[in-house]
Formats: structure tokens, C-alpha cells, sequence
């Protein structure tokens, strides 16, 4: 075990650009955060903030362009291939659609399976093993022997989960694991992953678009817009007050279910810029209600307002006068 | 609530799918009413019957489906002439598709023509229907891409759809939609595929265009934070049927049916109040929906019910007037009828 001081994950200045180099596609522009170990961190934005393409680089499915990340204090980004294959029953996955990530023509065993040999795990006893998997994600031993289409979208989600689950990781990124659920099989899922967590002592990223999930299951959140972080806060302090204005536009969008409160709040003007041609200065100043001259000046800075809190908007005379 | 008889009233309306030994009952007993300027949520998670619903009454599923179809949607046209949307010659119902009637569908890529610009595709619905020629409906294809608070639409007007971004699709969708100034306008989970901010942005504007021409609006959404502020009644789907019709905030207030209560208790979003600590679990409907090949004998939602007693599974319940004159298809929920027997 590293020191309680070191993060079990940190993101030092990630930059991910794609495309050709005279205008790349700057998916992910100088992204920095940590995650201490047993804590899950959600990630929040909207289409093109880079949410995926971060969970992504940090589990170095794609190669990063810039910046470090490290795991335990050691860069992922120098390890050889043969090093990082072994790390990775460490690091694990969740994906977002339990439709496409499961291969349709592999028995739920075999999919199991694979994962186990993979990292040469269970040796001897991958049957107990399979089915200690499946009962710990709620399903039945005797469902190893079907196929993914024999299976609803939230079981498949259970599946998918079963899978990271067993390399026995400390770290796992859940992309959007709710999304393709409906209501009612969500609620399900949002258990399952916040039992296992617990017995477990996971750390996870929790990427997601739905405000209302992130405030129920996340311990600190990064807001994202175009590739860059808006704002980090414990999730209480967020929710209760958001600090950047892209926050505040978030979370006043997000319709709550209840026709007795009304929000006041205007909509924000406009679309997500281009992520080939974002705006100079502060990428959220085209939309911003707030935007001053300056805005398109400087790229701020991700600046602590105060402890534990952070956000990057130059206009630090909002933050006074709340 | 005005007393004004609805524009459009919908009554038993099933529709099934496949051979007739063993059809697939995708709408089974569909019943509720819109009156001119509300908007009637219908609210139901996946196979629920919600897509199936507003297709029929468009009739726009195609004859390959076979399906069967049965019940009344009576409508009021704009001329005050009574039709019966399921039983109308395919003639008459293309004078009033597109028309008195419009649809704004989910994904707006693919239900916008990619090979015709955005002009030309609204601008084709006014040269049918009011018989304007192509100067003139461009120039109110135009007019419509103002309404719907598209930038710059004179050169909006030239461009694909592959040239917009999704939230600005979804305004063509609308635009397209309102060209003939519908009555009632039926948007089939018309912000799903679009980000929150914009999803806001188009609420709002269909809101405002629903306050200008005082249409109809027939909302079909999963999304229980949509319908909370913008529906004023709303149905709930169950496998097909309804199981329960309020008003929108004595629904959320205090929902009757065991389902409906399940669906808001398990958002994660109502699982506590401001300032108050999380819960450890949230509530969930335990088990998942039942094959449409193979519903159970009696309430569809009986085996993933707490409250269910051993009469549940006997029967389909029927859809009693409650005591505070909801509806509900629940035979624990206290009824005028049960109660007066």
C-alpha cells in the first residue's frame, strides 16, 4: 500500500487531440484531477466535453497526446505493453451499452472466462469462480451457459459489470453505465454499484450526463465543457451551490421531477461550439451570461475558491455576491 | 381546466402485432383525451406501448406490420367535422397527416431527409397542403426557421441536415412540423437524443409556440422531469395499458398505482431532500418487465408488485375512477365504483 497522502489516481495536465496537427480536435485540453483511494469521483458534461475520451486515456485505451497519468504514483503512459497488460486487471471498465460490449457469440461463461485466463486468475476453479461472479451482480449460476441476447439490457449491464469485476480491480471507470436503462432497471444497477463499491473498497470515475445520478452516487464531481474542467467540488457543496456559471446552467436545465418546483432560469443561449475551433480565452464565454471583454482574453485557470473547491472563471466578483 | 369537449379522444385502443393465436399486444386498452392547448404526457419505459400509440394514431405504421388494430381515436377537425382517425380513407387521412396533424420524432438525423436541404423539406409540406408554389413556400419554410429561432435562416434555409448540429435538427423537426400550423402536435420523446442545456432550449420553445397557435401537444417521454413541467395530464403505460391518468401535480403528489409509485420513489433525483443525507439504498422495482410474448394472467405489474395479494394474478384489473377522480387500473386502489357496491 502507497501512503495515504498519494492518490490512487491522478491526472496531471491531460491533453488528447485528434485529427491532423494544424487544427486538431481538441477532445480533452489540460485536465487535471485526483482520486483517493474508496472514492468515486463523477465526471459530468454534455455531448463532446470529453468525458469518454478522459475514461479512455486514463485506462490508456487510447493513447494520451500530453500531460501524465499516474497510478500509485507510477506513469501508465511509460509503461511497456507487457507491464500495463498486467496492471490492467487493476483498471477496469464499465461500458454504456450492455448491447454492443459483450460479444453475441460467446456463452456468458466464456466471456467470464476470458477475463479470468487473461490474467491467469482462478486457476483450477474458474467454474466456482464464474459462479461466485454471477451471484455477486444478482444473477444465477445456471445463467453462465446462455448468450447475451438471452438477457434483458439491465442483466446485461449486471453481465458487463460481473466481467470487470472479475480481475478483482481496485479501480474502475463506469462510462454511462445507466444510460441504456430504463428508470426502473437503473434504480437496480445504482444499488448493485454502490453495494459493491463498499464490499469491495473500489475507487471508481464515474462518467455521466445525468445530474440526478452523479449527486446520488459521486463524492466529489468535475464539471467539463469543450475538453476542459469548469469546476471540482464535494458533490453536496456542488449541488447546493455551483460556483462557475456552466454549472449553474447545468444543473438549472436538468428538469427536476416535480411540477412544484419551477425554475426561474433562462436557457442557455446557443450551441456547443466546434471542439476543432473553440472560442479564445474561455471556452464557455460564447454562452456564458456572464461574459465579459477579458473572457476571451485568457484561458483561466482552474483557481480554489475554497478548501476543496475549485473552478475556472475570472470573474471571481460573481463568487462574492452570492 | 376548461369544459370544452377534447380535440382529440382516444378510447380502447389496441393494437397487436403477429399471428392471431398468440399476438404481441403492444397497445392493449389505451384510453385519454386532449382538450385544445394542453399537452397530455405519456409517460412508460421501453415496450410500454408509448411509440406504438402515437404511430397508430398517425397511421403510420406500415400495412407489412399486419397488425391488428382496434378502439376509437375521434378527432376534431379545424373545418369542426368529427373523424374517426383509425377508420378514415387513407385519402382523407394524408389531407390532415402533416397538416391538422404533426409529428416531431426523437432523432432528428434520421427523420430528416439528408439528401434534400432543410428549406426544401419544410417548404414541400406547405406546396401539398396549402398548394403554395416553390417561391412562396420557400419563403414561408423561411418564416419557419424564424419562428423556431433558427440563426441566420436565410442560409439555414441551403443547407443539409448533416450541416446542423442536433439541437438545431431538432428546431428543423419543429419547424417542419408547425409549417401548416397543426392542431395537435405529437412529439415522440422529442429531447431524448439532445444534451440538457438544449433540451432546455427546446422545451422552451415548444412551450411558446404552443402558447402563440394554442395547439395540442400529445408528449410521449420516459423522462419524469420533462413531464413534471410540461405536461398537464399524464397518462401512464404499463406493458400496453394504462395504469394510471391525473392531473400532472396530483400524480406526482400522490401517485395510486404501486407502479407509478415504484417509478418516482426510484429516482435517484427524489431520493432525498435538499440538505438532508443520502440514502444508502435507493427504492427499486424489483424484477423487470414480462415478455410481450407471454404476459401473465392477470396485472401485467403483479410479479414485480409489494403490494400485490393473490387476486392480483386472476385477472387484468380494470381502469376504475378513483376516489378523487383519477384513474387507476389497480384493484387495491380504493374506487367510486367499489365503494359505493
Amino acid at each position: 500500500m502507497s501512503d495515504a497522502a498519494t492518490p490512487l489516481i491522478e491526472v496531471r495536465n491531460l491533453k488528447r487531440y485528434f485529427g491532423n496537427t494544424d487544427k486538431p480536435v481538441r477532445a480533452v485540453d489540460d485536465v487535471s484531477f485526483a482520486i483517493r483511494t474508496g472514492e468515486t469521483l463523477g465526471l459530468v458534461g454534455e455531448s463532446g466535453s470529453g468525458k469518454t475520451t478522459i475514461g479512455r486515456t486514463v485506462l490508456r485505451l487510447i493513447e494520451r497526446t500530453d500531460g501524465q497519468v499516474l497510478y500509485r504514483g507510477d506513469d501508465l503512459g511509460v509503461l511497456s505493453a507487457e507491464r500495463m497488460r498486467r496492471l490492467r486487471s487493476k483498471l477496469q471498465i464499465i461500458f454504456q451499452d450492455p448491447y454492443a460490449s459483450l460479444n453475441p457469440k460467446m456463452r456468458i461463461s466464456a466471456i467470464l472466462d476470458e477475463a479470468l485466463s487473461t490474467h491467469g486468475l482462478a486457476k483450477g476453479r474458474r467454474k466456482e469462480r464464474i459462479a461466485e461472479l454471477l451471484d455477486l451482480v444478482g444473477l444465477r449460476a445456471e445463467h453462465a451457459s446462455r448468450f447475451p441476447h438471452e438477457f434483458s439490457g439491465g442483466q446485461r449491464q449486471r453481465i458487463g459489470i460481473a466481467r470487470a469485476l472479475a480481475v478483482e480491480p481496485e479501480f474502475i471507470v463506469a462510462d454511462e453505465p445507466l444510460s441504456a436503462l430504463d428508470v426502473s432497471i437503473q434504480a437496480q444497477v445504482i444499488n448493485l454499484l454502490a453495494d459493491l463499491r463498499e464490499r469491495l473498497n473500489l475507487t471508481m470515475l464515474f462518467i455521466s450526463h445525468d445530474l440526478d445520478v452523479v449527486e446520488y452516487l459521486c463524492d466529489r464531481v468535475v464539471v467539463l465543457y469543450l475538453g476542459r474542467v469548469m469546476e471540482v467540488a464535494p458533490t453536496a457543496e456542488l449541488f447546493e451551490r455551483p460556483l462557475h456559471p456552466y454549472t449553474q446552467a447545468l444543473l438549472a436545465a436538468s428538469p427536476k421531477p416535480d411540477p412544484l418546483i419551477v425554475s426561474t432560469a433562462v436557457p442557455l443561449k446557443g450551441d456547443i461550439p466546434s471542439p476543432m475551433a473553440p472560442p479564445s480565452g474561455c471556452v464557455f464565454r460564447t454562452r456564458c451570461p456572464h461574459a465579459i471583454e477579458a473572457c476571451a482574453q485568457t484561458v483561466p485557470t482552474l483557481d480554489e475558491y475554497s478548501p476543496g473547491r475549485f473552478t475556472a472563471c475570472i470573474r471571481k466578483d460573481l463568487l462574492d455576491t452570492p | 381546466m376548461s369544459t370544452d369537449a377534447p380535440l382529440i379522444e382516444v378510447r380502447n385502443l389496441k393494437r397487436y402485432f403477429g399471428n392471431t393465436d398468440k399476438p404481441v399486444r403492444a397497445v392493449d386498452d389505451v384510453s385519454f383525451a386532449i382538450r385544445a392547448g394542453e399537452t397530455l404526457g405519456l409517460v412508460g419505459e421501453s415496450g410500454s406501448g408509448k411509440s406504438v400509440t402515437s404511430l397508430t394514431l398517425m397511421r403510420l405504421l406500415p400495412k407489412t406490420a399486419r397488425a391488428q388494430v382496434e378502439g376509437h381515436a375521434r378527432f376534431v377537425t379545424r373545418a369542426g367535422r368529427e373523424v374517426d382517425l383509425l377508420t378514415l380513407p387513407d385519402a382523407e387521412m394524408r389531407r390532415l397527416r402533416g397538416n391538422e396533424l404533426a409529428m416531431i420524432f426523437q432523432e432528428p438525423m434520421t427523420s430528416l431527409n439528408p439528401v434534400f436541404t432543410v428549406g426544401e423539406q419544410i417548404a414541400e409540406s406547405v406546396r401539398l397542403h396549402k398548394g403554395l408554389d416553390r417561391t412562396a413556400a420557400l419563403a414561408h419554410a423561411k418564416r419557419m426557421l424564424d419562428l423556431v429561432e433558427i440563426p441566420a435562416a436565410a442560409q439555414r434555409l441551403h443547407e443539409y441536415p448533416h450541416q446542423l448540429s442536433g439541437g438545431m435538427r431538432q428546431r428543423v423537426m419543429i419547424a417542419l412540423a408547425m409549417a401548416c400550423d397543426p392542431t395537435l402536435l405529437i412529439a415522440d420523446e422529442p429531447t431524448t437524443a439532445l444534451d440538457v442545456t438544449i433540451q432546455a432550449q427546446i422545451l422552451v420553445l415548444m412551450r411558446r409556440l404552443q402558447a402563440e397557435t394554442g395547439m395540442s401537444i400529445l408528449f410521449i417521454t420516459h423522462n419524469l422531469g420533462v413531464v413534471a413541467h410540461h405536461a398537464d395530464d399524464v397518462v401512464v403505460l404499463y406493458a400496453g395499458r394504462v395504469v394510471e391518468a391525473a392531473p400532472v401535480r396530483s400524480l406526482f403528489a400522490t401517485p395510486a398505482h404501486p407502479y407509478t409509485q415504484g417509478l418516482l420513489a426510484c429516482l435517484p433525483g427524489k431520493a432525498h431532500a435538499a440538505g438532508q443525507p443520502r440514502p444508502k439504498r435507493l427504492f427499486a422495482i424489483r424484477g423487470q418487465v414480462s415478455s410481450p410474448l407471454s404476459p401473465p394472467p392477470g396485472c401485467a405489474f403483479e410479479p414485480r408488485c409489494d403490494q400485490a395479494i393473490p387476486a392480483c394474478a386472476q385477472a387484468v384489473p380494470p381502469l376504475v375512477v378513483t376516489d378523487d377522480l383519477r384513474q387507476a387500473r389497480c384493484i387495491r386502489v380504493p374506487s367510486v365504483e367499489r365503494n359505493a357496491a
